[in-house]
């Protein structure tokens, strides 16, 4: 878009970590550092880019959002929350029984999914499905899909990523389709290229026919510039490579593996949620840190 | 009315319907000469989309279309009939998918077909 608003996008980033630490700690278990690199990039399509009716989940022109790495949906329930689809109360009770917050995103729960995701590598061809759907019923919605670099292993993904740069051609285009790879680098047992290395990922995706922008994924204005660029592109989909780090903000998960699927302590959220906010803790933040000091005791 | 193969008639009604709603489409993975979708594909080529021999990538796409509401519903799904290959099954109902949801349950074996299909020695 032009002109965004940094400053803002920051603070709902900078916001949405402090949120993701308090509901997985609240919970007790979840995936914080896959959450911490996607936020960024959450923020700018939730709060710089996507058309949607939070009152009006299922209004027809809406954009289209799928987070094919599912289990890091603590990062979109917050900005689900912050938009107004839900009340932020309900944050609290992510992967509880009943909840229509479950650990991977399930669309007859929550109003405002549009796919279930979490068994990995399925979203691509979601997404393509619903970009071709939108342009054969004469649609200007865009959709984008989050993809994650382990999942990328997946078989599917790869079937989706020769056929989607032709598919609907020369008729239907799905240059209404944007991809954004989460590149953090790490999966659940190691580092990606310890268990099964996607390089060189942007010369393999380039050479199936993708426009591919490689950009650092915690650079908004990088972001928003690589999402402008994405809608500008004609007769095609793009493909955003966005270079992320695992636990992002907080330096103790940053770049651990360990982080991967342990939810913090109350007093390591507390510790993390400090190193988010900075000196001095903000007014809003300081009943956070006293909630999760109680919890501690329990 | 001759008899002619059921995969025939339903590449025949397929053209049919493909006239009168345009929401109709056709996905394929290499099989469309089998499945009798090739009609279709020929008579409507912008709507018919062969996405080669990758059965789960068209899976998904065949969900995002119709959850992107270019179709009412995704009523029809074929393929080669290796169903016949096994001898029998000892579970009778299959899942199937109600109001979106696959309702968990344990599959119970049916002591009929139990019986029916109990090694001999």
């Amino acid at each position: 878009m032009a002109n965004p608003d940094l400053a803002k996008l920051e603070a709902i980033a900078r916001d949405g970590r402090v949120q993701i630490l308090r509901m997985l700690t609240h919970a007790g278990s979840g995936h914080p550092g896959g959450s911490l690199s996607v936020i960024d990039i959450l923020t700018v399509l939730y709060f710089g880019r996507m058309k949607y009716d939070p009152k009006k989940p299922t209004w027809e022109d809406r954009d289209r959002f799928i987070l094919s790495k599912g289990h890091c949906v603590p990062a979109q329930y917050y900005c689900m929350a912050r938009a107004g689809f839900f009340p932020e109360s309900l944050l609290l009770t992510l992967r509880k029984l009943g909840s229509p917050l479950q650990g991977h995103p399930d669309r007859v729960a929550l109003p405002g999914i549009e796919a279930a995701t979490g068994s990995l590598g399925q979203g691509l061809s979601v997404a393509a499905g619903m970009a071709l759907g939108l342009k054969l019923a004469g649609k200007s919605s865009r959709v984008y899909c989050v993809l994650g670099d382990g999942e990328s292993q997946e078989g599917q993904v790869w079937e989706s990523l020769m056929s989607v740069p032709k598919l609907g051609a020369p008729d239907h285009h799905l240059d209404n389709l944007c991809v954004i790879l989460d590149y953090n680098g790490i999966q659940l047992d190691n580092f990606v290229k310890k268990i099964l290395d996607l390089e060189p990922m942007i010369d393999k995706v380039k050479s199936f026919g993708w426009p591919v922008l490689d950009i650092n994924g915690h650079d908004l204005a990088q972001i928003d510039k690589a999402l402008d660029q994405a809608e500008a592109t004609k007769g095609s989909p793009t493909y955003i490579v966005a270079h992320t780090v695992k636990g992002k903000g907080v330096s103790f998960m940053e770049n651990d593996p360990e982080w991967h699927g342990k939810a913090p302590k109350p007093n390591e959220a507390i510790e993390a949620i400090r190193e988010v906010v900075g000196e001095p803790v903000p007014a809003s933040v300081q009943p956070i840190l006293d909630e999760l000091k109680a919890l501690e005791k329990k | 009315m001759p008899a002619k193969a059921s995969r025939a008639a339903f590449g025949e009604a397929l053209v049919e319907l493909g006239a009168k709603d345009d929401r109709i489409v056709t996905v394929d993975a290499d099989l469309s000469k089998s499945t009798m979708t090739a009609k279709f594909a020929k008579t409507y080529p912008s709507r018919a989309f062969n996405v080669g021999i990758a059965e789960s990538g068209m899976i998904g796409l065949a969900a995002g279309l119709a959850l992107a509401a270019a179709l009412p519903d995704l009523p029809f799904a074929c393929g080669l009939g290796t169903a016949p290959l096994l001898a029998g099954d000892v579970v009778a109902d299959p899942l199937v998918p109600e109001g979106g949801v696959l309702p968990v349950r344990r599959p119970e074996p049916d002591p009929a077909l139990l019986a029916r299909w109990a090694v001999v020695a």
